[in-house]
């Protein structure tokens, strides 16, 4: 048989070479030489690239979670973020469009009703029903749907992504409840506020004067006009990439630190007998910040290393028999302390997510010249090794015939 | 018509690492990723979910190539804020982590962009049909696409480990660079 090139060995690790030819090339790797030269250093490819793949997480993902840090980057990744100047540019947009249509149907507003009208003396005041009218035209272009069901269809479709990417990142995209207005109007809020806050701010002076008359305008149905569908096209212009991307800062920051850290929700040991393990000095605990889905489930998302001493009480109760070294006996001893295998090493615990330490003894280990092998037992039938390295946040993770690796970060044991 | 609930969440999360580790910008990606999915919502259906949300991500990404500019201004605010991190948070693996992840983005930026996006694609966990879909390879060519992505990313990794970083040439000394050297050659 010839040779294996490398695009088939990789596929073959891969495991995406079809069974008869992935056979075939275990077959010719487990009696060529050369080629198991080929595969070895295959996996040393693979193993590397993860971990310098896995390392692109890290660099942002520290910097970016850091509140000042933000307030620099952010910006940088938001074309389309709102901003004090583009709101404010939005809502002068806004009231010059509305103003602009009041005034040149002005003559029409003698179909404003009576009432309101004859209440008017002065010039200041008489802007106010074509102010309160305008404001009755910006409220209904929020209100009512666009004339056009395609755009419709589309905003609420933005609308729905925004709300599941503010979901997920555990913060609404607006302040308005769900399913109080209709899809469209979903993605109008802040314009609207923003719309009729100036709206409202503009009209102040002549509104204090025509206190009684300005109601009277507002509830009328005269006034609505024929402009209004213009108004809404307009403003939902403005509306549709600025509110669909309305940030919610920590919340993102707390997605950014989750999206890291994958093992966050994954503890592998039982919530059973909880509770920390007092007076034990651990020498080091760690957390896993980046792992590959593979991994999940199989390592705890942080664990905690003790020292054989601490556990030779345990030891002594005949829970880790066959553990090698002196087995002094001041260690205090905990009756509730569930061994979940005899160890030979030195106990690995899991931190669990409320930041206590399991009880529960989940794998071992030693050091070794720089080295320090944990061997975990989440799945007695397919163990591993966490290989940490002396002075490097990255750990290298084994598993029968698979190599992998993580990043760690060493953490401040729980007390 | 898709279901795009079940498409957000089950595909939101990779889709976003993809784009970050491509784009070096959390920020950017998510944005990228949203649009992505905005595109999904107009389709009535979708064959191949994971590699046509992929394939429409890199799409958008190549659209926006033009903004490599901006993507390498980012890497220097990362090396100065990298810098400050440091300064306020002397603890060694800290240092490690961000020049390491300097080393990783350069030695990304450094492949092809088919060869990139394979492999960031692969590390994403799409099987070789999937990438080859997004792609527009033929399967038999991704091994070796991951092949020659894999051998030039670790080779161009340790040069810069064995360069180091212009820098932090002077102040990491021959330390990091030995001690890089020994670190990973355990790998």
């Amino acid at each position: 048989m010839l040779h294996l090139d490398e695009g088939t060995i990789h596929a073959w690790l891969d495991g995406e070479l079809p069974p008869d030819e992935a056979e075939e090339a275990a077959r010719h790797v487990a009696s060529c030489a050369a080629c198991g030269a080929l595969v070895a250093e295959a996996r040393g490819l693979m193993a590397g690239a993860t971990r310098i793949v896995s390392a692109l997480d890290a660099g942002p993902a520290g910097v970016v979670a850091r509140g000042d840090v933000r307030a620099t980057t952010r910006p940088r990744g938001y074309r389309f973020a709102i901003t004090p100047a583009r709101m404010s540019i939005a809502a002068t947009i806004v009231v010059a469009v509305g103003i602009t249509l009041s005034v040149r149907h002005a003559s029409r507003d003698a179909a404003v009703p009576t009432a309101a009208k004859t209440t008017v003396d002065s010039p200041a005041a008489a802007a106010a029903p074509r102010i309160a009218a305008q404001r009755v035209a910006a409220a209904d272009s929020i209100s009512s749907p666009p004339a056009s069901p395609a755009p419709q269809a589309l905003k609420a479709k933005r609308a729905t992504v925004s709300k599941l990417a503010s979901a997920e990142n555990n913060a609404p995209v607006s302040g308005k409840p769900a399913g109080a207005q209709a899809p469209a109007a979903g993605i109008l809020p802040i314009v609207e506020q923003k719309a009729l806050s100036v709206s409202r701010q503009t009209a102040a002076d002549a509104a204090k004067q025509v206190a009684s008359a300005a109601p009277v305008a507002e509830a009328a149905p005269a006034p609505r006009r024929l402009d209004s569908t213009r108004a809404k096209d307009e403003m939902a212009k403005v509306a549709v990439d600025s509110i669909s991307r309305a940030p919610a800062p920590p919340a993102r920051r707390a997605v950014s630190v989750s999206a890291v850290n994958q093992l966050a929700e994954v503890v592998t040991t039982s919530d059973r007998d909880a509770g920390s393990i007092g007076g034990v000095t651990f020498p080091s605990c760690y957390r896993v910040v980046v792992d590959s889905t593979d991994w999940r489930g199989r390592i705890p998302a942080s664990f905690a290393l003790e020292r054989l001493a601490t556990i030779a009480g345990a030891a002594g109760q005949g829970s880790a028999a066959g553990a090698a070294g002196p087995r002094p006996s001041a260690a205090p001893v905990q009756a509730n302390r569930v061994i979940a295998f005899a160890p030979s090493g030195n106990p690995v615990h899991a931190i669990l997510p409320n930041g206590r330490v399991d009880s529960l003894v989940v794998g071992q280990w030693a050091a070794n010249s720089g080295l320090i092998n944990v061997q975990f037992r989440a799945d007695p039938r397919r163990p591993v090794t966490l290989q940490l390295m002396n002075a490097s946040s990255t750990a290298h993770v084994i598993s029968n015939d698979r190599t992998d690796s993580v990043r760690i970060v060493r953490m401040t044991c729980p007390r | 018509m898709i279901d795009l609930d079940r498409l957000f969440r089950e595909y939101h999360q990779p889709l976003v690492r993809y784009l970050a580790r491509r784009l070096g910008d959390r920020d950017w990606a998510e944005e990228v990723a949203q649009e992505t999915f905005l595109r999904a919502a107009r389709q009535e259906s979708i064959v191949s979910e994971r590699s046509w949300l992929f394939a429409v991500a890199t799409n958008l990404l190549r659209d926006e190539a033009r903004k490599d500019a901006r993507r390498r201004r980012h890497l220097e605010l990362l090396r100065e804020q990298a810098r400050a991190e440091e300064a306020v948070e002397p603890e060694p693996t800290t240092l490690e982590r961000a020049q390491e992840a300097a080393f990783a983005r350069k030695a990304v930026d450094a492949l092809s962009e088919r060869d990139r996006e394979a492999l960031l694609m692969r590390e994403e966990g799409l099987n070789y049909t999937e990438i080859a879909s997004a792609l527009d390879l033929s399967v038999a060519s991704v091994g070796t696409t991951l092949a020659r992505a894999r051998k030039r990313l670790v080779e161009a990794y340790e040069a810069l480990q064995r360069e180091g970083w212009p820098g932090t040439r002077a102040e990491a000394g021959g330390g990091a660079r030995s001690g890089g050297q020994g670190t990973h050659a355990a790998s």
